[in-house]
């Protein structure tokens, strides 16, 4: 666990991040990102490496993972949490206009009554147990996937130009 | 160094951002059809989580509009344009300048645009997006690259 300790504290951060209204719409492409950058840049620190001591890119690859996977599963947990507090949420204040966008869509009128009843559903669960399992679900999936990936790209990225930097230095 | 030996590796990353970029795209490509409507469905809770979608910054055709933002758009368009590039092109950025460049463009941009000096412009966020992820694509390259030899080299001791 210490060796990911990094990956925790950084995970951590974003995935408090995530659940600031305005920020968390850069949650992927700016936040999970940082976050593994940060994290093997931590752990340097912490094992002490020496300023000519290039990264191993697997090392790197690995840390990014686990501050993805962090970030997704303190992210996710927060986002639930609040939801189950409040019994409110973003999809119950975007539900009139989804509505309008599912009606305009050319999809079959049973189809069309299929996805929002779905999407009803799911608001008066959270309106009345602040819980829906669709819900729970579409959250993990979407977080644990892009912010795995996220991650994963992060740490590789992230470790080549820290890599790059030293060589250049040195 | 960024090499440009073509792999099946590398045409794979190149078809997936390929068929990320179709996808994203998807509604403006083919608007009204029952694929592009799929595409909005499914695609737009997923795209949430990667751009803030706000309906003034992203492209739109016939009344339909992309998942993601113009310099979002211009980011993965930039990775592919990049993934196609790299098997014809070597890039050499030691220094890191590139990416420095690319960086302090689209940030300066976002800024502007922000504090309202001027207005919001797709185009120009659409091309700032555009150079940063061929940029950083090469950088992802590179770093696939250090991957395989490390791993390479692992397996020689």
């Amino acid at each position: 666990m210490k060796k990911y300790l990094s990956s925790l504290v950084c995970g951590f951060g974003a995935g408090v991040i995530q659940i600031v209204p305005v920020a968390k719409s850069f949650t992927c492409c700016l936040i999970v990102p940082a976050a593994a950058v940060l994290a093997i840049i931590l752990d340097r620190k912490a094992n002490n490496l020496s300023l000519t001591e290039k990264i191993p890119m697997q090392k790197g690859l690995m840390i990014g993972l686990v501050a993805g996977l962090f970030a997704a599963f303190f992210g996710s947990t927060f986002e639930l949490l609040i939801t189950f507090i409040t019994k409110s949420n973003d999809i119950i204040f975007s539900l009139p206009e989804l509505q309008k966008m599912i009606g305009e869509l050319p999809l079959s009128p049973e189809f069309t009554k299929e996805i929002s009843d779905l999407f009803y559903l799911m608001a008066d669960e959270i309106k009345e147990s602040g819980f829906s399992v669709i819900y729970t679900v579409s959250v993990l999936f979407n977080n644990f996937i892009t912010s795995t990936i996220f991650g994963l790209l992060g740490g590789l990225i992230g470790t080549q130009i820290l890599n790059s930097r030293i060589s250049r230095d040195v | 160094m960024f090499r440009g030996k073509i792999g099946l590796n590398k045409s794979m990353v190149t078809i997936a951002l390929g068929v990320w970029c179709l996808f994203i795209f998807m509604p403006i490509l083919f608007p009204h059809s029952l694929l592009s409507s799929l595409t909005v469905i499914f695609g737009k809770g997923i795209c949430k989580l990667l751009c803030h979608q706000e309906e003034q910054k992203l492209f739109h055709f016939s009344g339909c509009y992309s998942l993601v933002c113009a310099r979002c758009s211009g980011v993965y368009l930039g990775a592919f344009i990049s993934s196609v590039l790299i098997f014809f092109v070597q890039v050499n950025d030691k220094k890191g300048l590139l990416l420095i460049t690319a960086s302090c463009i689209m940030l300066i941009d976002v800024l502007l645009t922000t504090f309202g000096v001027y207005p919001y412009q797709k185009s120009i966020a659409f091309f700032t997006g555009i150079f940063f992820g061929s940029v950083i694509f090469f950088y992802f390259n590179n770093a696939i690259h250090s991957l395989k030899l490390e791993s390479k080299t692992r397996k020689v001791i």
